[in-house]
């Protein structure tokens, strides 16, 4: 197991998403893009400037509230983060 | 430190719930909150599922507006305070098998060699392709191959489909890692020697043959004849040959005749160095 899970993690099912994202003042445009409820305009994006679909969100963590992708290069650029 | 935190918070939200609070009072060692929002009919809002795993059904809580914003209160501190990772279940697995399969000792080894000779972001895509190639070899399902080829090519481009194809046959392992410690055995090697070799197998990936040391002359001409008419199919009039070690070397020169005899061969550029050798056969259109 992942040292840093060991010490704690959350984890949430697809379905519950949008919930999480509200926790943290996010919503969807009309495009599933996530964005700032605050603002519309600004559309959320990972460390390396790419916007989030729904369908793409996998999570969130601490360093300046960071949005992660669920695709394979984006997690393993993640796992080195956790490791 | 920062998970008792959390508990505590959760206590606190749910002290007008004996079962809850109950619930919450008595589990130990908690290291992992999973929630959901659509859960069964007949599931309790929480629940300890598993030693050290609670499940939080939002959907059962039936929360007021202060416990909800207390709830939403305690998970922001938990996250962006505490630091405890908040992740779709299937990403915290995703991540947890990609760990898994390269802490083999075998990759580890190989993935410590490649950071430091390739470009970062081959080094990146090469660790797509070795979590892929490992699924593959789990007979993991073929749309879950697909689409995790898929999001290599969508972030690397063609570049990461041939690096993909490239481990898989492991090319990696059995050429490029060779090439780069004959290579660098030179009193005069240069990085940029090697990168320059490298780029080409990697560029030519789909149009090369690579030789393994115990292949044997017929073998080589039969795959050879069969590449150069997979390569003239897609309209590719040129082909690759590959090998490292004496015995290699020794057979595709020996084999060099058989090719501009059968074929309308316009240019070749053969080099030979350390018993490593690239050869390069243009035919006419």
């Amino acid at each position: 197991m992942i040292s840093k899970f060991q010490e704690g993690v959350i984890t949430f099912d697809a379905l519950a998403k949008q919930e999480i994202l509200s926790w943290f003042g996010k919503t969807l445009d009309e495009e599933n893009y996530i964005i700032e409820v605050e603002d519309p305009s600004q559309r959320v994006v990972t460390t390396d400037g790419q916007e989030i679909k729904l369908t793409e969100f996998a999570g969130i963590v601490k360093g300046s509230e960071r949005y992660i992708k669920s695709d394979l290069p984006s997690l393993i650029e993640f796992l080195d983060t956790l490791e | 430190m920062s998970f008792f935190n959390l508990l505590g918070k959760l206590k606190n939200i749910f002290r007008g719930n004996i079962h809850i609070h109950d619930l919450l009072h008595h589990v130990i060692n908690i290291n992992h909150i999973h929630i959901e929002q659509h859960s069964p009919p007949d599931a309790a809002p929480i629940n300890e599922i598993a030693p050290g795993r609670l499940i939080l059904n939002l959907d059962k809580l039936e929360l007021s507006p202060a416990q909800r914003e207390a709830i939403k209160a305690a998970f922001h501190e938990a996250v962006l305070i505490d630091d405890i990772p908040l992740l779709e279940d299937k990403s915290k697995e995703r991540l947890e098998d990609i760990a898994v399969s390269e802490s083999d000792s075998e990759i580890k080894i190989l993935l410590k060699f490649f950071k430091k000779i390739i470009p970062a972001e081959d080094y990146a895509a090469l660790r797509s392709a070795i979590y892929i190639k490992n699924k593959f070899d789990e007979r993991a399902p073929q749309n879950e191959i697909l689409s995790l080829k898929k999001e290599v090519r969508e972030k690397f481009g063609l570049r990461g489909n041939k690096i993909s194809n490239l481990w898989s046959s492991g090319y990696f392992k059995d050429m490029i890692k060779p090439i780069y410690d004959r290579l660098s055995s030179d009193p005069d090697f240069s990085e940029n020697d090697f990168l320059k070799y490298y780029d080409l197998i990697i560029d030519e990936e789909a149009f090369a043959v690579f030789v393994p040391s115990t292949m044997t002359a017929e073998q080589l001409i039969s795959i050879i004849r069969q590449k150069i008419k997979s390569n003239l199919r897609y309209g590719v009039y040129f082909i690759t040959i590959h090998g490292i070690g004496k015995e290699c070397v020794d057979t595709i020169n020996g084999i060099i005749p058989d090719i501009e005899t059968n074929y309308d061969v316009i240019n070749r550029a053969i080099t030979e160095k350390n018993y490593i050798i690239r050869a390069k056969f243009w035919f006419r259109k």
